[in-house]
């Protein structure tokens, strides 16, 4: 294990076994560290609408992103709770389960068209030019931007994606806030175009769902549409980076999966454990609960971290060793409960293809320094590398 | 765009623009002309196997390629194989390959600057025979492993061998082209023997290696894809390094700039890969149904997909026909794509980067002995490569 992660997992373990239920002062909020804590309380039906939080908690300051164009906007099902949450969840997550399921095809190209680029380059950053390239075009495509917009959709893509930030300039803040805007207006002419011309994506499936009856609005169309965009595209990046660094830095788990490809699978999800795209998850407490001895008052803020839960040595052995021929036991990357990931399906077939690919192409792959310390983005809540320099 | 304008270009345009997906009935298949819609082909893991085809289709009665000195032996060349396959015999070829690429610089500039030194005296002499020839034959055929000696033998194999690609062979060329496919075969037969007794520093001896650790490759798959890379490799680098310097002839101002700042060659090979691909088209069997452009095809029918028209898509290169050697680069699909992917491709290119580059950087007065004639291509209808380039240099 590297130094960096070393240092961070010796804090989580420490809390775990010290105070696994901790109150963090500052942000006047809970932190879970013990796996069965974790599962339990992101399980329950607690909320997830900023609003609700007690006055003084980061979420109460944060509250729910915002469209200042759209005021009749309202966050997305990430943000809502019951009733709101499962109406609008459940026509979407129909009409995208239909759409993955018949996208292995795209995912396979979007993945051959990178590599067939990246085929002629010594050397390249898997982040840059290819973990981040898969989400994004997948996505695009599987919505339904056209071909011929994903060079504009990139840049509206990469200035939403601003919104992790916990400062931004105000430039940045603009182009967020513009890009969100264009990004709705062509969600807008593209809703009324596939009501007319239904084509095979997920907008075309989301209005014929609408017109079946499913009580879902335009509005609600747009900003679940855009923040699945937003929410897949950094993490599934991510899964794909540090899956591949997995494999780098241990050439004999590289060899398993070459021996035999069908592990692909579990390596992904064993990657997924060591390294989660998002780190912690919170909900809150949507009644006087008790978790590990300790009173918790409905209104406050509880976060799970899902990284610490995943390294668990009461439920995964030697849990800071990437094996992907462990016996598996279901890790908490994707959260759990009513708000699991909702693009959990699409981000594992990308990272299945993406990472099994990679590596039949450059059987030779290797890290263009492999003395220097894995450099790790930084960004609150959210964990992937900010570059990764390989030669082939 | 000059003599082929009117026999290959003006056709290929008109069908991009018409018939996109063209059902071709004469050689059943159906035939791709748009940039996206070949891409999109290349890399959606359709199949290789020709046992696959649809009945009737020119692949169902070509088949695999069978030497007939050894009628029950499979070509288990990659370019016929699906996964597991595929993916079991490219990986030790890939990884062997990476690491014979990555030191392979400089014997490639000491035999491009020998060919050069015995050119020195000549004041008029065929580019093709004397260069583009013998670099990426003696270049390739030494890190496979073949003997210095037996180069001589390796040239005529390999061009009796290309006339499979021909649609029409005299029974003497129908001779010539057995012997030489039985003439490699029987060669790497004897060299894989030899180089499991005393490996050396080639291909052959790395896949040995490999073999000997436990990576599942038989004897055969080394020795039919050695084959296969000489055939595919020599031929098309050739071809690639004789269009270039003939596109940079006929463009004086394009060359002018290569003088200037030489670091344009690899945009200049870029270019001239995308104006004339050494292959100009590629095929897959359809792994299932699917629609291209509207068009429904089946689980089983061949698809050919031209390389040279999607080069020239106007949707993706501006002024397409314009041989330009600064253009913004966009990915043409010469080395087509997908799992497929010209393995050699990272040798092909340095290859001709060197050799283009240092040809006129000797001879900076280089030009065409006979500027106007038709150029003299090959009879291999998708390997329409120079098959002669008379260059006069100027002292």
């Amino acid at each position: 294990m590297n130094p960096d992660v070393e240092k961070h997992h010796e804090q989580l373990d420490w809390l775990r076994t010290s105070f696994p239920v901790y109150y963090d002062a500052p942000s006047r909020s809970f932190f879970l560290t013990r796996y069965a804590d974790v599962r339990a309380y992101l399980t329950q039906p607690h909320w997830k609408d900023p609003g609700r939080a007690e006055p003084g908690t980061f979420l109460e300051k944060a509250g729910k992103p915002k469209n200042p164009e759209r005021p009749e906007d309202d966050g997305s099902i990430g943000y809502l709770d019951n009733p709101k949450h499962e109406r609008i969840r459940h026509p979407l997550a129909t009409a995208l389960y239909g759409r993955v399921a018949k996208s292995r095809p795209l995912v396979e190209r979007v993945v051959a068209e990178k590599l067939d680029e990246l085929a002629s380059k010594r050397t390249f950053d898997v982040v840059t030019e290819y973990a981040m390239h898969v989400p994004l075009k997948t996505l695009a495509l599987l919505i339904g931007v056209d071909e011929k917009d994903l060079p504009q959709f990139r840049k509206w893509a990469e200035a939403c994606l601003k919104i992790f930030q916990t400062t931004r300039t105000v430039r940045e803040n603009f182009a967020m806030n513009a890009a969100n805007e264009a990004f709705s207006s062509y969600l807008d002419a593209a809703m009324a175009d596939r009501r007319l011309r239904p084509r095979e994506d997920l907008i075309s499936d989301l209005v014929q769902a609408q017109a079946e009856g499913a009580a879902i609005s335009d509005s609600e169309i747009r900003v679940n549409c855009i923040s699945l965009v937003v929410a897949a595209i950094m993490t599934t990046s991510d899964l794909i980076g540090s899956a591949i660094w997995l494999f780098l830095t241990n050439p004999a788990e590289l060899a398993k999966l070459e021996a035999d490809p069908s592990l692909i699978r579990a390596a992904v999800e064993e990657a997924l454990r060591l390294e989660p795209p998002i780190e912690s998850e919170w909900r809150v407490a949507s009644q006087d609960i008790e978790i590990g001895g300790c009173p918790i008052r409905r209104g406050q803020v509880v976060s799970g971290s899902l990284n610490a839960a995943n390294r668990d040595p009461s439920v995964f052995p030697d849990p800071h060793k990437f094996d992907i021929t462990r016996e598996m036991h279901p890790h908490m990357s994707f959260g759990s409960g009513p708000h699991i990931c909702l693009g959990a399906p699409l981000g594992r077939l990308e990272g299945q293809v993406a990472i099994l690919r990679f590596f039949e192409r450059f059987p030779s792959v290797h890290l263009a320094q492999p003395d220097a310390l894995p450099r790790w983005r930084r960004l609150a809540f959210f964990r992937g590398l900010s570059e990764l320099v390989v030669e082939t | 765009m000059l003599e082929d304008a009117a026999t290959k270009h003006m056709p290929l345009d008109w069908l991009r623009q018409n018939a996109p997906v063209f059902r071709d009935t004469s050689s059943g298949c159906f035939f791709l002309t748009r940039y996206a819609d070949v891409r999109h082909l290349l890399t959606e893991r359709h199949l290789k196997n020709s046992d696959l085809a649809e009945k009737g289709s020119f692949l169902d009665k070509a088949g695999r390629p069978v030497n007939p000195k050894r009628p029950h032996e499979r070509d288990a060349s990659m370019g016929y194989l699906d996964d597991p396959d595929h993916e079991r015999i490219r990986r030790p070829i890939a990884q062997a390959f990476a690491k014979r690429f990555s030191i392979c610089r400089p014997t490639v500039e000491r035999i491009v600057a020998a060919h050069l030194d015995a050119l020195a005296t000549e004041t008029v002499f065929d580019l093709v025979s004397a260069y583009s020839i013998p670099v990426p034959l003696k270049a390739n055929a030494l890190m496979i492993g073949v003997d210095e000696p037996d180069l001589d033998k390796f040239r005529d194999w390999t061009l009796d061998g290309f006339k499979m690609f021909q649609t029409e062979r005299t029974d003497a060329e129908t001779t010539a082209m057995n012997d030489a496919h039985e003439g490699f075969a029987s060669y790497f037969e004897r060299l894989i023997g030899e180089r499991r007794g005393q490996p050396r520093e080639d291909l052959v001896s790395d896949l040995l290696a490999a073999q000997a650790s436990g990576v599942p490759i038989t004897d055969q798959e080394i020795r039919s894809n050695c084959v296969s890379l000489i055939a595919a490799s020599i031929m098309t680098t050739t071809d690639l390094i004789s269009s270039t310097v003939w596109l940079l002839l006929h463009h004086p101002e394009e060359l002018a700039r290569l003088k200037d700042d030489p670091k344009l060659i690899g945009s200049a090979v870029e270019e001239a890969l995308r104006v004339a691909p050494p292959v100009e088209s590629e095929w897959r069997i359809m792994s299932r149904d699917l629609e291209i452009a509207g068009c429904p095809v089946h689980q089983g029918q061949v698809v050919a997909v031209s390389l040279l028209a999607a080069n020239r898509d106007p949707s993706v290169f501006s002024d397409p026909h314009r041989f330009d050697i600064s253009r913004e680069q966009r990915p043409h699909v010469s080395f087509g794509g997908g799992e497929h992917i010209c393995i050699g491709a990272p040798l092909g290119r340095l290859e001709a980067q060197l050799a283009v580059g240092a040809f006129f950087t000797r001879f900076p007065g280089a030009t065409l002995a006979a500027p106007e004639a038709l150029p003299k291509r090959r009879p291999t209808p998708y390997f329409p490569g120079l098959a002669e380039l008379a260059i006069a240099v100027q002292r």
